[in-house]
């Protein structure tokens, strides 16, 4: 499948006029604004700084101070995620976008900064064009942190619901490596019954996966496409 | 082996590899082979209202010449909806074909969906919206009364699913 392919399968995963939770969110008021900024810095921090460590714009400062500088910014501006859920861009997109304009409104602020190849790169959109390794390389940190934020919000459902050694389970399966016999063994279980414990927690770690693409703005009836479109774009 | 606690941060979980990390996000995918799509394929195949008014009798019974009529009838208790998702879990796992298998998985999910449609009760470990997804589409593809009884139960798990505190 080429780039401009899976550019249409991500956006026809991103539905424009489905009520998003970061619009419900900051409807609310304050404590949704707070949930939102929580959400951003723990899935999109990261993936932000990769952008700001691989841009020609490393002299403006700390790359996360830059990041939460931009993040407050966006946050304050009352239609920001509006026109977002209008492009029908997948989050992560459309804040590199930001991110790359804010950018260039600090350049624009130190016009002597930048010469040359630096100012060359500023005044390309990261959306368009060829894949890059800068891109990659945020798209990557993008699948990391949504991971990393899935196991994290599995792990608390499952602890919650009492099912902690079931998440046990998965997590000696999918990270130690382990063969279901030695899961079984440490567990002290069977071996069926280590299987079925780490089915279970699995389902709880997909929807936690897919409740993060859905809260960014995927269609829940597109989310395979969504997570698709991300692994293709992480690929080098 | 010691419980351990689930970690309550991403800092705290162990360093991911972009190949352990996109092995991970494909763990979100969807399956095609899930018992559900298996179940619809059948149930939409020839024949598939016979096949399941005959799966539901060989299951559940019958009653004046109505296949599962106790499944539908909200005065069946919680126990014994239990009880029946458990017996369709030892069928399952005894099923000596792919039918015999079926016929189980479709007697644990019509359980399942009588306890949440009768009694707004969870009776697996599954997650509600994970249940809510799977009834919906089983309620698109079964005939009269169950189809309402498994849209009445999709409803009902979708509920439980937003009580849910964070």
């Amino acid at each position: 499948m080429c780039s401009t392919q899976v550019g249409q399968v991500a956006r026809q995963a991103f539905q424009p006029t489905q009520v998003t939770w970061i619009l419900a969110a900051l409807a609310r008021g304050t404590s949704g604004r707070r949930d939102v900024n929580r959400h951003l810095m723990e899935v999109y921090a990261q993936p932000l700084e990769v952008y700001v460590r691989g841009s020609s714009c490393r002299w403006a400062g700390e790359p996360m101070e830059i990041v939460h500088g931009f993040l407050a910014d966006r946050l304050g501006r009352a239609d920001y995620f509006e026109k977002w859920q209008r492009s029908g861009l997948p989050l992560r997109k459309w804040l590199i976008n930001g991110l790359h304009f804010y950018l260039r409104e600090i350049a624009d602020s130190h016009p002597d900064a930048l010469r040359g190849d630096g100012w060359e790169s500023l005044l390309r959109d990261p959306s368009q064009g060829p894949k890059t390794k800068l891109m990659v390389a945020v798209d990557r940190a993008c699948m990391a942190t949504i991971v990393r934020q899935a196991l994290v919000d599995a792990g608390r459902e499952c602890e919650r619901r009492g099912l902690g050694r079931h998440w046990q389970a998965f997590q000696l399966y999918y990270f130690r490596d382990l063969p279901f016999a030695d899961v079984a063994c440490d567990l002290n279980e069977k071996v069926e019954k280590a299987k079925q414990m780490t089915r279970i927690a699995r389902e709880y770690f997909r929807s936690a996966v897919r409740e993060l693409f859905i809260r960014d703005g995927a269609d829940p009836e597109h989310v395979d496409d969504a997570i698709r479109s991300l692994l293709k774009d992480a690929e080098s | 082996m010691k419980d351990k606690p689930s970690p309550k941060t991403a800092g705290e979980l162990p360093s991911l590899t972009p190949t352990m990390a996109s092995r991970l996000l494909r763990l979100g995918l969807s399956e095609s082979d899930q018992p559900v799509d298996l179940l619809l394929e059948r149930v939409q195949a020839a024949e598939g209202a016979r096949w399941f008014a005959s799966a539901v009798t060989a299951v559940f019974g019958e009653s004046a010449g109505r296949p599962g009529a106790e499944l539908l009838s909200p005065a069946t208790t919680l126990a014994r909806l239990r009880l029946w998702k458990r017996q369709c879990t030892a069928l399952a796992e005894q099923a000596a074909d792919q039918d015999s298998w079926l016929q189980a998985m479709l007697g644990y999910f019509l359980a399942v969906a009588a306890a949440l449609a009768h009694h707004q009760a969870m009776i697996t470990d599954r997650p509600p919206g994970e249940a809510q997804a799977t009834l919906a589409k089983l309620a698109a593809a079964v005939p009269l009364p169950w189809s309402n009884l498994l849209s009445q139960a999709s409803r009902n798990a979708r509920s439980l699913e937003t009580q849910t505190p964070p």
